[in-house]
């Protein structure tokens, strides 16, 4: 695994850690409720956990599917997945929202997993495991576990980070002022790691 | 959608309070002369040349909507944190007719002077997809817009009423709300402790107790609502009921704080039975019960029979009859609306169980009949009260519902009025500022942008 092939699973994991959606919001509002600075870290584990599953179960479905289709065809199937399912997202606007404010972290672990999958988190990542200039992406074991942890850590790491300057110092008129649709930014990425893996 | 989050939106109520003045009000008015209801758009821009004019009149398409508390599509509880969508803007009035059962969804974007309908909802669709009609309240929240309804979904109207949600993307009906509504029969308002997951209901009556008007008998039999019920906004189920008795006689409109991290807020009582007062009720959450306590009571004003109106001659009293309050996003100052004795009184409610008067101001009534300062006659008395969000203007309205209007005042003309708020306490009427709308009766009042019963918020208020 290559330098280029680890900054592509750390840098999507800043990104999703920057994404309001998938958690450092969610923790800065808990922090608030509770009034305590605790709550940034302790909140963050079921987060973490919900996010990292979710890429997992996404990531298997990945190899199990390699077993039974030629490379050419993969790389045809996960170009437009990831292209097509970017562009969903553009369209259909709807969110699930049966979670609600008073969570424990069982329902913030489900929340996480929830959040990570309805966005295609884990799809994002695919085009680092279909990188063929990377043997060792065909190992699930040696490279993918490798590959997800290093993604999850560098998403925890960033969403504390934010999570903590807004809870402590930045404070909420951050949102009024620097939010920009991740939705938008979300599904070009997505897009974007369609096309890469079709002419990759 | 937007690239960035609707300006409107404030994470936390006390932010909200910093937003700019609005410049336009929206008026809904009743006509009662066999002509259709408007919405009217008032601009309130003191340094613009309209200022104190209808610039437009959205004359709506049928008779006899009889519209009510309207609302916004989107607000501030579109930056809660299990799903942050600041994106969605806050552009459309969802505008209930209570005795059509018809709604109206109006665009304000594109010229939000002269607002345009863009969608009609009619009664059959909303009785068959909810089970309800007489639709009344508009609160934007989470999973999309709520609407109370106070008549199940038949002509008669027959009960239980309850909540049903349209989805804010589409803007289509979805259906009822409750899962298990438990013993929960009347309805009226609701609104919620979004940081806790409970919703509160409150209750009116059922269409065949209002429609025709106001049923003395019946009240005095305690017949209407004298209830609040508390759900779980999680799982849409029934928790708890408190009572009020039923010599207090219709629970109208809910004011839980704006701070989500709090467990309290506040309910107006239109009539008590036994002596004409109207009263004010602190409810709270007191270790994982919930439960009410009277913290207001406005006694009635003895006042010669040749002055009152038929219903109240018998009693020789003319009785405050809390229709309307409004609470500041702080959670400082609540106003409290006396339609029958022409008041306004201000409280501050910094001690939600200790209320301290701050301020009054007076016009019309069914006996005082008090001018305007500006010298205009004022029928009526101050009925819907809309409150700036930074707490600087209090706008209102005389008319309450048609058919009640005519049993309590000769003939209702249309006004509104602003008053000036001092934020130390006190208040008074701008003498310059009275609109008169004729045979239009005016009722609720939104803001442009918002007001400050117009938005909920996730995020607790920040120290400092």
């Amino acid at each position: 695994m290559d330098h280029i092939h680890y900054s592509f699973f750390i840098i999507l994991g800043f990104y999703h850690g920057v994404n309001p959606g998938m958690g450092w919001l969610f923790s800065v509002a808990l922090s608030m409720q509770r009034e305590s600075t605790k709550t940034i870290f302790i909140s963050h584990i079921p987060i973490a956990i919900g996010h990292l599953l979710s890429l997992i179960v996404t990531i298997l479905v990945y190899y199990v599917i390699q077993d039974f289709i030629t490379p050419e065809t993969s790389k045809l199937f996960f170009a437009l997945l990831l292209i097509g399912f970017g562009i969903y997202k553009l369209i259909d606007r709807s969110h699930f929202n049966w979670v609600k404010m008073n969570v424990n972290n069982f329902d913030l672990f489900i929340w996480s997993f929830l959040m990570a999958s309805s966005h295609g988190a884990g799809l994002m990542l695919i085009p680092g495991f279909n990188y063929e200039g990377d043997h060792m992406v065909h190992h699930l074991e040696h490279f993918g576990f490798f590959a997800l942890g290093i993604h999850t850590l560098a998403m925890l790491i960033t969403s504390i980070i934010i999570a903590f300057l807004v809870y402590k110092l930045i404070g909420l008129r951050i949102l009024r002022t620097s939010w920009i649709n991740f939705d938008y930014i979300w599904s070009f990425v997505l897009i974007l790691g369609g096309l890469f893996i079709f002419f990759i | 959608m937007g690239l960035t989050a609707d300006k409107t939106f404030y994470p936390t109520a006390k932010m909200a309070m910093e937003a700019p003045a609005e410049e336009l009000a929206y008026v809904a008015t009743l006509n009662v002369h066999g002509k259709p209801d408007s919405l009217c758009t008032v601009d309130v821009n003191p340094n613009s040349p309209d200022y104190q004019k209808t610039v437009s009149e959205l004359v709506l398409p049928n008779i006899g909507d009889e519209l009510h508390h309207f609302g916004w599509n989107a607000c501030s509880a579109h930056l809660c944190p299990y799903a942050p969508h600041p994106d969605v803007e806050r552009r459309y009035l969802l505008i209930p007719g209570l005795r059509s059962s018809r709604l109206y969804i109006v665009d304000t974007k594109d010229n939000p002077k002269e607002p345009k309908i863009i969608k009609t909802i009619e009664p059959e669709e909303i009785m068959e997809k909810t089970g309800y009609s007489r639709p009344h309240t508009i609160h934007c929240g989470p999973e999309g817009i709520y609407v109370s309804a106070l008549g199940g979904g038949s002509e008669s109207g027959e009960g239980p009423g309850g909540i049903f949600l349209i989805d804010h993307l589409t803007l289509d009906v979805k259906g009822q709300w409750e899962n298990d509504r438990g013993p929960q029969y009347y309805a009226y308002d609701f609104w919620w402790h979004l940081g806790h997951d409970r919703v509160v209901t409150s209750e009116w009556a059922t269409p065949d107790l209002f429609e025709n008007g106001l049923n003395l008998e019946a009240a005095v039999g305690g017949k209407y609502g004298h209830k609040l019920h508390v759900w779980d906004l999680k799982t849409h189920n029934h928790l708890q009921e408190l009572d009020l008795g039923k010599e207090n006689q219709m629970v109208l409109e809910l004011r839980p704080s704006k701070n989500p991290k709090n467990t309290y807020g506040f309910v107006g009582v239109v009539v008590n039975t036994q002596d004409l007062s109207a009263s004010i009720w602190t409810w709270y959450l007191d270790k994982g019960e919930w439960k009410i306590q009277k913290t207001i009571t406005i006694p009635a004003q003895p006042a010669a029979a040749e002055e009152l109106p038929a219903p109240l001659k018998q009693f020789g009293a003319a009785p405050p009859l809390i229709t309307d309050i409004n609470l500041s996003l702080d959670d400082k100052f609540l106003y409290v609306s006396c339609w029958g004795t022409g008041e306004i009184i201000q409280y501050d409610v910094s001690d939600p169980f200790n209320p301290k008067q701050t301020g009054l101001i007076e016009i019309g009534g069914v006996a005082k009949k008090k001018a305007h300062p500006s010298g205009a006659a004022a029928s009526g008395g101050p009925q819907m009260v809309e409150l700036s969000r930074d707490g600087k203007r209090l706008y209102f309205t005389n008319s309450l519902y048609s058919s009640w209007d005519d049993q309590f005042y000769d003939d209702i003309k249309g006004w509104f009025v602003k008053a000036d708020i001092d934020l130390n306490g006190g208040f008074e009427i701008d003498k310059d500022f009275f609109m008169d709308f004729g045979d239009q009766r005016t009722h609720q009042v939104r803001l442009q942008g918002g007001d400050s019963s117009s938005d909920s918020f996730c995020f607790p208020n920040e120290e400092n």
